[in-house]
């Protein structure tokens, strides 16, 4: 039997990984420490980081930062005023969740929707359009917002939460997620449900989804997390301040409010590492099995 | 009733590809159908239409008196097996049971009495809150029959159900659903490409071939009277031998010319008469005949052993005879050696001639009872002729000093059945004197 060369000892791929997850991790634990000191240590260490503009919008200004992982005294005064004196940022938080929500529901079941009639009929024009799906879905988001733009100004959704919501549902990348996890269902399986006498709506609800349960989760963390994190779609499509999601407004924090900043931060993470450690194990089997990644 | 009637069935997939061709058949009420044919017969796909899951391109589908070409397959009132067993993966075995009965709004205490009563039956009520993933195949077979039976369908599709199950378990299922279908006294329709299964649980066996049925008979007609080279070859294990051979005639009547060697031909009702062999005088014909209707003699068709496999029971000897490879089945264990040469008997009552050019049995529409062809397991024995060279016998009672086992009851009673002028010979026969 031929054994492979080994370039690397054991040893040093454990370096070389733990660097890689340090350099990753440094940044949130960073984000995660700092947000419980106070903002007298947090302005020793850093000094004014942001200074704001003419226009509202702030610039990083700090010649000198002394990174400090550990708090000398933990302190929740960041937390207390996040959560009880500034309800602007709750009310933001507030704001992608009633954006991200929607989405994630109606993308989860238009994607399912779309999926099994691509699984269940067959024709051309299940190929064409399908082919269609996987061109829109090749094109990256910002090509797509002037059309955006100019159809939510026509239907007068502009600065409406349907303008993000609406092109956020019929997204394509889930139905062509789910479309090839879908296709791995037996055929014999759908067969078998009709000799049952199940009816179409019985088998897409009670055969077919139980199945895709783990790329419904997949798709469902995936989504969350692009949409928690969107920027370009409301700083185009909603002019309003009020209804811009916590995403937009963490780039108008000002000067002297890093501690907030951390704390909000932290805040801001939480929802999507819950739903990422909830659904974890779904994440991967939905993605290998949809033929997203070689399993 | 549950008779179903097909009728000039056709399927054609894409517009192009011909899977089935010109099906017709009745079947009757609670008979078992075996559908049997290499990959691509369109056995599948018969019964496919049958139970709705295929469109019928043309033709007519009844089960019972009701015609079923467009009716939705909830509601023809059968249940199928599928090869695969297409079990629902995230069910429980009393769910996968229940599932259909749910469809139909069964109350719950009616279903749950249903499954049990099935599960009962078919000794998987130890398994009734497992998942499929957690069980074995033979396990899985029976939950998908359990789940067919529940719903006390008219007729029963079967697809290739014992398949993906290992010999030993095969064979104990084979039993099962034999014994199943005699419970239930339900039609079933029973597709399979092992003719083993064919022979073993049909009351009539359906051989296909390319979309087109070659023959529709008992197990017993398919296996002695072979429609055509195909059924014949397909049919039995192993397979039937094949030879050239050319019809001649003289004044003691019809022979077999094969490459070195004369076989005179039973001119008999029951098997061969000179209106079917007459047209074919100095043509080409294809000689089949089986492996265990063939033994070794002191004299008769020189063959050379290739290749002595011996199974314990019986022996099974690969051989170059007549510019063409043969297989022998003898009984017990035979020791022979590569390149040694054996004379073989031929019995010529179960030989069968082939048109060569439309492949069709000659002598079927002769054969008239089953007494006129013994069972093969009934002749085969270690039967021994004269030795080679030898002047042909002329009449029966020469023949029978050929015989060594003169005490074999079986023997006996094949050579009752025999006409004379029957054996094989090296040199062509004489006019007689």
């Amino acid at each position: 039997m031929m054994l492979k060369k080994k370039y690397f000892s054991r040893g040093a791929l454990t370096v070389i990984a733990a660097i890689f997850a340090i350099t990753f991790l440094l940044p949130t634990v960073l984000t995660v420490t700092n947000s419980f000191m106070s903002q007298t240590e947090l302005s020793a260490n850093y000094g004014p980081v942001f200074d704001s503009l003419k226009g509202g919008a702030t610039t990083y200004v700090a010649d000198k930062v002394t990174l400090k992982f550990i708090p000398d005294t933990v302190s929740f005064s960041q937390y207390a005023t996040v959560l009880f004196k500034s309800p602007e940022y709750l009310l933001k938080f507030w704001n992608s969740v009633i954006l991200v929500v929607p989405i994630v529901i109606g993308q989860v079941a238009v994607a399912a929707l779309a999926a099994y009639s691509f699984m269940r009929y067959r024709g051309r024009a299940r190929e064409i359009l399908f082919f269609v799906y996987i061109i829109l879905m090749l094109m990256p988001y910002q090509v797509m917002l002037v059309p955006n733009y100019l159809v939510a100004d026509w239907t007068g959704l502009l600065n409406t939460r349907w303008s993000i919501i609406l092109p956020g549902i019929f997204a394509p990348f889930s139905v062509f997620l789910l479309t090839k996890f879908m296709r791995r269902i037996p055929s014999s399986l759908i067969e078998a449900a009709k000799l049952d006498g199940a009816s179409e709506w019985r088998i897409f609800t009670r055969i077919c989804l139980p199945q895709c349960r783990s790329a419904l989760y997949s798709i469902a963390i995936l989504v969350f997390i692009d949409y928690w994190n969107m920027v370009e779609q409301p700083i185009i499509l909603l002019s309003d301040p009020d209804k811009q999601p916590l995403s937009v407004y963490l780039s108008t924090i000002n000067a002297g409010e890093v501690g907030i900043a951390f704390a909000v931060a932290v805040i801001y993470m939480i929802p999507s590492l819950l739903i990422f450690l909830h659904g974890e194990e779904y994440l991967v089997e939905g993605i290998t099995h949809s033929g997203s990644v070689k399993g | 009733m549950s008779s179903i009637t097909l009728k000039n069935l056709k399927k054609v997939y894409d517009g192009e590809v011909l899977a089935v061709n010109g099906f017709s058949m009745d079947i009757q009420d609670k008979e078992f159908i075996v559908l049997v044919g290499p990959s691509g017969c369109g056995k599948s796909t018969v019964l496919r239409m049958i139970a709705g899951l295929e469109e019928i391109t043309e033709g007519e589908l009844y089960i019972g008196d009701k015609k079923m070409n467009d009716v939705p397959p909830r509601d023809r009132d059968i249940a199928m097996v599928f090869q695969n067993y297409a079990l629902y993966p995230h069910m429980t075995v009393y769910k996968n049971m229940a599932f259909g009965l749910e469809n139909r709004k069964l109350p719950k205490d009616q279903i749950d009495a249903k499954v049990r009563e099935a599960a009962k039956i078919l000794d998987i009520e130890d398994l009734l809150d497992r998942k499929p993933k957690a069980m074995s195949g033979g396990q899985r077979q029976r939950v998908a029959l359990g789940r067919a039976m529940v719903r006390e369908p008219a007729v029963f599709l079967l697809d290739e159900p014992l398949s993906n199950l290992d010999a030993k378990l095969r064979t104990s299922m084979r039993t099962e659903i034999i014994k199943l279908h005699k419970r239930l006294g339900t039609t079933f329709v029973y597709v399979t490409h092992d003719q083993i299964e064919a022979m073993t649980m049909g009351d009539r066996i359906v051989v296909m071939k390319e979309g087109v049925i070659q023959q529709i008979g008992t197990p017993a007609e398919v296996y002695h009277q072979p429609a055509n080279i195909f059924v014949a070859g397909f049919i039995g294990t192993p397979p039937m031998n094949f030879l050239d051979a050319l019809i001649r005639h003289d004044a003691n009547g019809f022979y077999l010319e094969l490459a070195d060697a004369y076989i005179r031909l039973p001119e008999h009702d029951q098997y061969f008469t000179a209106d079917s062999l007459a047209q074919y005088v100095d043509k080409e014909v294809l000689l089949g005949i089986r492996p265990d209707n063939i033994s070794i003699s002191d004299k008769g068709l020189p063959a050379r052993v290739d290749v002595a496999e011996a199974l314990g029971g019986e022996t099974y000897l690969y051989l170059e005879c007549c510019d063409a490879k043969i297989i022998v089945k003898l009984q017990g264990t035979v020791t022979k050696q590569p390149d040694e040469m054996v004379n073989l008997f031929f019995r010529p009552e179960h030989i069968h001639l082939f048109d060569k050019e439309s492949g069709h049995n000659i002598n079927l529409p002769l054969i008239k009872a089953p007494a006129a062809t013994l069972p093969a397991d009934e002749v085969t024995g270690n039967v021994t002729t004269e030795a080679a060279g030898a002047e042909p016998p002329t009449d029966l009672s020469s023949a029978a000093e050929q015989l060594t086992n003169e005490d074999n009851k079986k023997e006996k009673i094949r050579k009752r059945l025999l006409p004379k002028n029957l054996f094989p010979h090296k040199k062509k026969p004489t006019k007689e004197e």
